[in-house]
């Protein structure tokens, strides 16, 4: 038998991606036996395996669909009982660059390489912030964890207090957001972290996450140039064995831009590519990769084992619930309002809830919604962006009859508004305050 | 009959489906829905269109009333009056749903002078809506109106023009600005409208929206502000329609927070490239191999890889995006057209070739370096069938001529020439 090894390359990668990028395989000619020859795959991202299809001998057409929507596309002779090789990635272009470090951060095409360096795909910000005093200021006055400083870039890891208060403090003005933030930063500050690179214009750095009482959110606040982003940080995030993920935080300071960027990465081989599709939204050629990734078996141990990561639950689900047809996934009925009940400190597991009874409601179902909307509110913001914007349109839904959905709403709204819509986690952004 | 006059006969015969001119306009008050330029006037399920183009902005730069301090470099825009008519005419001449006909099309157009729009399908050419806020809402009021006879109707709203965004999508209106204190009184917010509108009767909803998702210094001066900008309608109770939101699938031209790109004196890249897809490139054969339909997914992704090639050919970057991955089909091409690229091996063979795409025995397409301009590279849209691939170089090349059978798959597909010397054998 004939095989295509594909394989999308990705130099420096620490561990292999199984799950990595959808790919479509289609035959230049059709089959001896008349038939049209057409496969989507999941092909690992790598710096070495790739996966095998076995194939008639023939030509073929292989195209990879990556997270940011991107289609790489490649030719391809396959003789008989010989493994032809296609690999996405090794171009010229990744030639270039020093991607060793940047391998997980560049993976869903969020830094695109250039001649001239790394360039952030989107546009930032326009500069247009009145002045604040700087985040030394603070430091000198209240006790935190400083846990890098570049020339223009500060990150601080801070305690928020979970549930609804959150939303008043983020919603303050960002001199008051820091007061409050900063003061209730008391005790045990969380993981550690450290400044893993730092080369002017980019630093990254990374955060090991520990066992810790997951209700205590934990945010990276991250002073940039002209502005100011709190980051939610999604940790205690269990790998499949049991360890804790790391989790990766750059910060792009690209000159040319009017105002930096920062983004997070969890180090997850397992899900990485689901989540760098959900980070991009780019969820209308992703079902290939879902039906790989096994997602019952995978919610049952996210949440049901004892070393259970319902972070990673979340995210499965907000991509199933996208994806798939309902009748074709009965039994989350059954599991997701376990991951509301179970987690009530998880916004995203009642917003989940919610969003699966809207789809495909029973009878006198609506107030189930509202409830669910109402706990997702009480117990904070979101460690999703998705779960932000599917929040604030849930309750744009009922804000003209509910009194209280509709206090919400303005709540949400005005986070909904500094939400960074291209990340998966919940990023949201400051200029600076009077 | 002469055989001139029975031809004439034949080939009105032919297009008077597609192409019956309408009624004009008896039984329809033109004055109340000046919007309209297509309806059938029946109550069966179908499709509703609604189609905002909005070129000209008598507030921004370039306007006849500028204001520079709130135009934040925004001026006037050629694509969207044209998109907007190019789209009109693909839904009068090749839009096919034989499950939801279409049923209306009504457009609004911003032009420096007032807009009509002409085709023989259409309602005879009269003054269409300007692209006042105002105005705009009562247009889409009653759009609503019209689609929501039956649940099992599909709308598609259109919107082509300036946009802003900060995590909600604002749509600008003809007359932004014009109240400098109110400035989003001529705006559209699209999330809130696309909320409200999931409470609203047709089950199916398709959004485009060709325009630019740039940060605006304007919106962050409203930050914390539920909805800046027009909302049009009131979401209704869910419990109106059983309690489950409609099912949208909304397409944006660009990313979060980035720019889509239009031409001078021409469409958009992103209508240019919607176009091929709804043609046929984005056809999703998980449907039904035997019986190709257009839907929702499969012309996000053939979108995405169009407007790729075309912006890398203007030399700048632009990546359509799309909210919810809702499926649904949209339009079941009568004749899809997939495009081809064929290359061969060595490339600069191709400069020098003649290559044909046969179909049976029929030549469907042809390239020929002796009529066209010598290229690497020929692009056929072709239908999604097996083809076979004649190639031909000339002699001074030594290349044997080549057969090939290819069938392009969506969104395009390559076919590759290997040449082989004579000298070989």
């Amino acid at each position: 038998m004939s095989k295509l090894n594909i394989l999308f390359h990705q130099v420096g990668l620490t561990a292999d991606i199984p799950l990595g990028v959808v790919a479509r395989i289609s035959r230049t000619e059709m089959e001896a036996s008349g038939r049209e020859y057409f496969k989507e795959v999941v092909v690992p991202a790598s710096s070495a395996r790739g996966i095998d299809v076995d194939v008639e001998p023939g030509s073929y057409w292989v195209q990879a669909i990556l997270p940011s929507g991107r289609i790489l596309q490649q030719y391809c002779d396959v003789a008989g009982e010989e493994t032809a090789h296609v690999s996405f990635g090794d171009d010229a272009a990744a030639a270039e660059r020093d991607a060793g470090w940047l391998s997980w951060q560049t993976f869903d095409e969020g830094l695109i390489p250039g001649s001239s360096g790394l360039l952030r795909q989107a546009p930032t910000r326009p500069s247009f912030w009145s002045k604040i005093p700087s985040l030394e200021t603070f430091a000198r006055l209240i006790r935190r964890t400083i846990l890098g400083r570049g020339d223009q870039a500060s990150l601080s890891v801070v305690a928020c207090p979970p549930g609804r208060e959150a939303w008043s403090i983020v919603a303050s003005e960002t001199q008051d957001l820091f007061r409050q933030l900063l003061r209730r930063n008391d005790g045990d500050l969380p993981a550690e972290a450290f400044l893993e690179k730092d080369t002017g214009r980019l630093k990254l750095w990374k955060l090991k996450s520990a066992e810790q009482d997951p209700s205590q959110r934990r945010w990276a606040l991250i002073g940039l140039g002209n502005g100011l982003e709190l980051m939610c940080l999604p940790t205690p995030w269990r790998l499949a064995s049991g360890e804790f993920a790391e989790v990766e935080l750059l910060v792009d300071m690209d000159p040319e831009r009017l105002h930096p960027r920062a983004s997070i990465v969890v180090r997850d081989p397992d899900l990485a590519g689901l989540l760098a599709y959900l980070g991009r939204g780019n969820l209308s050629s992703v079902r290939p990769l879902v039906e790989s990734l096994d997602l019952e078996k995978l919610v049952d141990r996210a949440i049901s084992e004892k070393a259970a990561n319902p972070l990673a639950a979340c995210a499965a689900a907000y991509v199933g619930l996208a994806v798939f047809d309902l009748a074709e996934r009965e039994r989350w009925d059954g599991w997701l309002p376990n991951l509301m009940n179970w987690f009530p400190w998880l916004p995203d597991g009642a917003i989940l809830h919610a969003r699966r009874i809207l789809l495909r409601p029973g009878i006198n179902e609506n107030e189930l919604v509202l409830l669910a909307l109402k706990r997702a509110f009480h117990a904070g913001i979101p460690f999703f962006a998705a779960g932000v914007v599917l929040l604030r349109d849930g309750l744009l839904l009922y804000a003209h009859k509910d009194q209280e959905a509709n206090a919400m709403l303005d709540a949400v709204s005005s986070v909904a508004s500094r939400l960074d819509q291209r990340q998966a986690f919940t990023n949201l952004r400051f200029g600076r305050g009077a | 009959m002469s055989c001139g006059r029975w031809t004439s006969w034949i080939s009105n015969a032919f297009t008077r489906e597609r192409f019956a001119p309408m009624p004009d306009g008896d039984g329809l008050d033109l004055k109340t829905e000046p919007e309209l330029v297509f309806f059938d006037g029946t109550d069966e399920p179908g499709t509703h269109v609604l189609i905002v183009g909005i070129g000209h902005y008598p507030c921004l730069l370039g306007g006849e009333k500028e204001n520079s301090s709130l135009a934040e470099g925004m001026g006037q825009l050629d694509a969207p009056p044209i998109s907007a008519r190019k789209l009109a005419q693909w839904f009068l001449e090749d839009f096919h749903n034989p499950e939801k006909p279409l049923r209306s099309i009504a457009m609004v157009v911003s032009e420096r002078e007032p807009s009509t729009f002409q085709h023989a399908r259409a309602l005879p050419p009269h003054p269409l809506p300007r692209g006042d806020g105002a105005e705009v809402e009562d247009v889409i009021q009653r759009w609503i109106a019209r689609s929501s006879g039956k649940s099992d109707n599909l709308t598609v709203f259109f919107f082509c023009g300036h946009g802003i965004s900060s995590a909600q999508s604002v749509l600008l209106l003809r007359d932004y600005g014009a109240k400098p204190f109110h400035r989003f009184d001529g705006a559209l917010n699209l999330s809130a409208f696309r909320v409200g509108m999931q409470t609203m009767t047709p089950n199916e909803q398709l959004f485009i929206i060709d325009a630019c998702r740039m940060p605006s210094a304007a919106l962050d001066k409203v930050r914390g502000e539920v909805r800046p900008g027009r909302t049009a309608i009131s979401p209704a109770d869910l419990d109106d329609r059983g309690g489950q939101p409609a099912r949208q699938s909304v397409h944006h031209a660009t990313s979060d927070l980035a720019p889509a790109y239009g031409r001078v004196d021409g469409p958009s890249l992103y209508t240019e490239a919607l176009l091929m897809g709804l043609n046929g490139g984005g056809v999703q054969p998980n449907f039904d191999p035997s019986n190709l339909w257009v839907g929702t997914n499969a012309l996000q992704t053939a979108v995405s890889a169009y407007v790729a090639r075309l912006a890398a050919k203007e030399k700048v970057e632009q990546l359509p995006d799309v909210s919810g991955a809702i499926s649904f089909k949209i339009h079941q091409p009568l004749e899809v057209a997939i495009p081809l690229h064929v290359i061969s091996h060595p490339p600069e063979a191709m400069k020098q070739a003649r290559v044909e795409a046969r179909l049976d025995k029929d030549v469907k397409s042809y390239y020929d370096f002796r009529e066209h301009e010598a290229a690497e590279e020929w692009v056929v849209n072709l239908s999604y069938c097996a083809h076979t691939i004649f190639a031909s170089f000339h002699e001074n090349l030594g290349f044997e001529d080549e057969r090939l059978v290819n069938t392009p798959m969506p969104p395009e597909s390559y076919c590759r020439i290997n040449c082989r010397s004579r000298l070989q054998q």
